[in-house]
Order: C-alpha cells, then structure tokens, then sequence
C-alpha cells in the first residue's frame, strides 16, 4: 500500500491518497527501475510545485523493490527528471477523492478542512507544474515599462528571457562542485573547466574590471542588449567586481531570486548576510564591491 | 594574478620530503591562489598542528561567509594526500589514515596566519594584507 502526497500548497492540505496493494507492486516496480525516485530534501523546496512524495506503508515494499520508504518524484532533483515527470503521471492517474478517504489518510481532505477536490482540474493543475517536468524552464516575455521591477527598471532592459528553477543539487555534488565556478553556474555551462570569461573564445580578460571581464563574457556569446527569442535559453546574469582581485556573476531564477556559485564552493540563493538575493545590486556581496551590469547568456554562448 | 608554485631545494637522499600545497580559498571567478610551503616551513606547520588541541566532534563551526576570504586549505602530497581545512581558528583534518576527520582548535588563528605570510609572494601585499586582516578579525 501507498501513501502519494502531491507536495504543492503552502496553505491548504495538501492533497493525498492511498494505492492498495494490487496497483502499488507494479507502479513501485517501475519507480524501482527507473532510477526516477530522490531524497526528500533535493530539487525545489520553495513556495510552489514541489513534486510528489511517495510513502510505502508497509515494510516488505522496501525490500522487495530496494527503494527508501519515503522518497520524492519529479521535484526537480532526481537523475532522471523526464521519466519522473512520466512516473509521476501514472500516479496522478490514480488520484481519486475516494482514495483520499481511505482510513490510512490522516490529514483530513475535506472540503470544510480546506482540501481542494481531487479531480481532473487538479491533476492537470500538478502534472503541469511539476519541477521535474520539461518545460519547468520559464519564458519571461518583455513586459510594459511600469510592469517591471526596479531592477529591470534600472538596466532599461525590456528583454523577454528565461528562467530556470533553482538547482542547487546540480552543481553541489562532489563530481561538480570543485570544478565549476560563479560563471559556469551564471551562463548554466557545467563545462568541469572553472570557465573565465573569454577563454573559449580566445579573448580571455586581463584586467579584473567591468570592462575586461565584460568584453570576455561577451566574446563568448554574452549579450548585452535584448537577445531574440531564437537564442532561447537566454538566462538574465549579472556581473560584479572585487577590483583588481576576481569578479562574480549570479543569474536570475524562475522563483523571483538570484542564485550563485562563489568559486568552488555551493551554488546558494544567499547572500553574505544569509539573506535570499532579490537584487544583485543591494546585495551584501562581500569584497564585490562593484556592480558592473546585467547582460544575457543566450543559446549561441559558448564557455570554456 | 599568476599562480606561482615555489621550487623547493633537492632533499638529502633517504629522507622523504613533505610537499605541502596550500591554497587560499578566496575567489569566486578566478582560481584560487596556490603555493607550496618550503621545507622548514612545512616541517613547522606539521609541527604547529601536533602541538593543537582536539574540538569535539559535534562543535559548530563558524560558518565563512561565501564571498571573500573562506580559509585555507592545506593538501600534504605525501602519500597519505592529507587535507587540512584551515578557518576561523578551527582547523579540519580530513582522510587520517583511519578515514577519520579530526577538528583541532587553532587559538587566535595562529596557524592560519602563520600560513597566510608564506604565501606573500604569490599573493601579493593586497591580498596578503585583506587575508591578515580577516584572520585578526578586522574586516
């Protein structure tokens, strides 16, 4: 027997329902050879979409199908989202208001406990919103001057681009995270090559400064004006100095906040304050005392 | 800035020496600085670093703060390919040789900064000087 849980509200109860016996063995044994199933804590933890978890209820499950008892699907985090987001498709199938009134179902899912009804709205309603399902990846499309925020406000960009949702997992795991830098994560380039601006290009900076490492992210294929939606996946970066000494780059996520990835060390969502970056340019940003600019990596942008 | 690793004078036959890499973890973009102690030096650093006090195991850790200045990071290229992660005034000490780590305490960051001025070369006075401020606790 299994326990789906879609993990989506902040709010309301999140939906739940149970599988009995007969359906769970073959869905666990797909999941079981999929490679699909993640920990609890990966892919996205925001306000949203966090994909489904499935608990198993009984204690043979885990042993017959080698899986943990409790596991995430297609949040975002796993190692094979696309066929997380298929798994996760067949559970939603299975998704009914009479098996959320199973006696196993604690959280009531009662319209008077604030439960939304499970049907076939909802279930559209998450599959489409799951991180681990392609097109998790948004298009922000060029927007009404008195429509943007101050930032965007203030580089005059009225540029459409995209924005990805933050996946720290992808760039943290021991294989990666030594070998990738702030300008690997910024241009979404895992190239294992510690990238500096220009070198794949052949026209790597010399100087630390907003002109030098500008020049070389823009040989590369950086933008600096509005890149055309055929250069999609444009990621909106932007660019600071520790004058003389190295320069940092963040890129702009689908949540609203900027992630980074100072040097060998996490890609993170905060600043040296520990608080969640809304904006660069306010940011405590350390030794970076310089904001160069914001500009575009776009599909054509190559970095070594 | 260009990375200069130290030559080291020839070792006197029958005697292994320590080569000790130590690399400032400083930079986001560039990478870090990296120098290699010569052979007093490293002999004093092991020498330091015996001479600490353990930590328990379950003490937190100041956390650095992720841009700027992180620490130190020693790699003895011996055979044993120790690490020691230098911060704070805690030094971690990875892969002893029973796949250990240990925590050692480094009372007013003595060690760190007695590292930091070994690699005044490959740093330069700048970066030399922002290294020795933050292990005094001035920035």
């Amino acid at each position: 027997m299994l326990k789906i849980t879609a993990d989506i509200f902040s709010g309301r109860p999140n939906p739940e329902w149970i599988i009995e016996e007969a359906q769970a063995g073959p869905l666990l044994k797909d999941l079981s050879l999929s490679g699909a199933p993640a920990a609890m804590e990966s892919g996205f933890q925001g306000l949203g979409n966090r994909g489904l978890i499935v608990e198993t209820l009984s204690d043979h499950h885990q042993k017959d199908f080698n899986l943990p008892d409790r596991f995430r699907l297609a949040g975002g985090g796993g190692a094979h989202e696309g066929l997380a987001a298929e798994l996760a498709e067949k559970l939603l199938a299975t998704m009914t208001q009479e098996r959320a009134s199973h006696p196993m179902i604690v959280e009531t899912q009662s319209k008077e406990a604030g439960a939304a009804p499970l049907d076939a709205n909802l279930r559209k309603f998450i599959l489409e919103g799951l991180p681990g399902r392609q097109g998790s990846v948004l298009t922000v499309e060029p927007r009404a001057a008195e429509e943007l925020k101050l930032e965007e406000h203030a580089a005059s960009f009225l540029c459409g681009f995209e924005a990805g949702l933050f996946n720290p997992g992808f760039w943290n795991d021991p294989a990666h995270i030594g070998k990738n830098n702030c300008y690997n994560y910024a241009s979404n380039h895992r190239t294992n090559t510690f990238a500096q601006p220009g070198r794949a290009s052949g026209h790597m900076y010399h100087a630390i400064d907003c002109a030098d490492v500008t020049n070389g992210a823009v040989s590369d294929g950086a933008s600096l004006t509005c890149a055309p939606p055929n250069q999609a996946p444009r990621w909106f970066m932007a660019l600071v100095i520790a004058p003389g000494w190295d320069y940092h780059w963040y890129r702009k996520s689908r949540e609203g906040f900027w992630g980074h990835k100072p040097g060998g060390t996490a890609a993170r969502n905060t600043d040296n304050s520990g608080v969640i970056i809304h904006d660069p340019r306010f940011a405590n940003r350390g030794p970076y005392t310089i904001f160069c600019r914001f500009m575009f990596a776009q599909r054509k942008m190559v970095v070594r | 800035m260009a990375t200069i690793i130290l030559a080291t004078p020839a070792q006197p036959a029958g005697q292994m020496r320590r080569r000790i890499q130590i690399e400032a973890d400083v930079f986001s973009g560039r990478p870090n600085p990296v120098w290699e102690l010569s052979e007093d030096d490293a002999a004093a650093f092991l020498s330091r670093v015996e001479a600490l006090g353990r930590l328990p195991a379950d003490m937190p850790s100041a956390t650095p703060e992720p841009l700027g200045y992180r620490g130190l990071i020693a790699t003895d290229r011996h055979e044993t390919m120790r690490r020691y992660r230098i911060a704070r005034g805690v030094i971690v000490v990875e892969r002893e040789p029973n796949g250990a780590t240990v925590r050692l305490s480094d009372p007013g960051r003595a060690v760190e900064i007695f590292l930091i001025r070994t690699g005044r070369s490959v740093l330069g006075d700048e970066l030399l000087s922002y290294l020795l401020s933050d292990a005094a606790g001035r920035n």
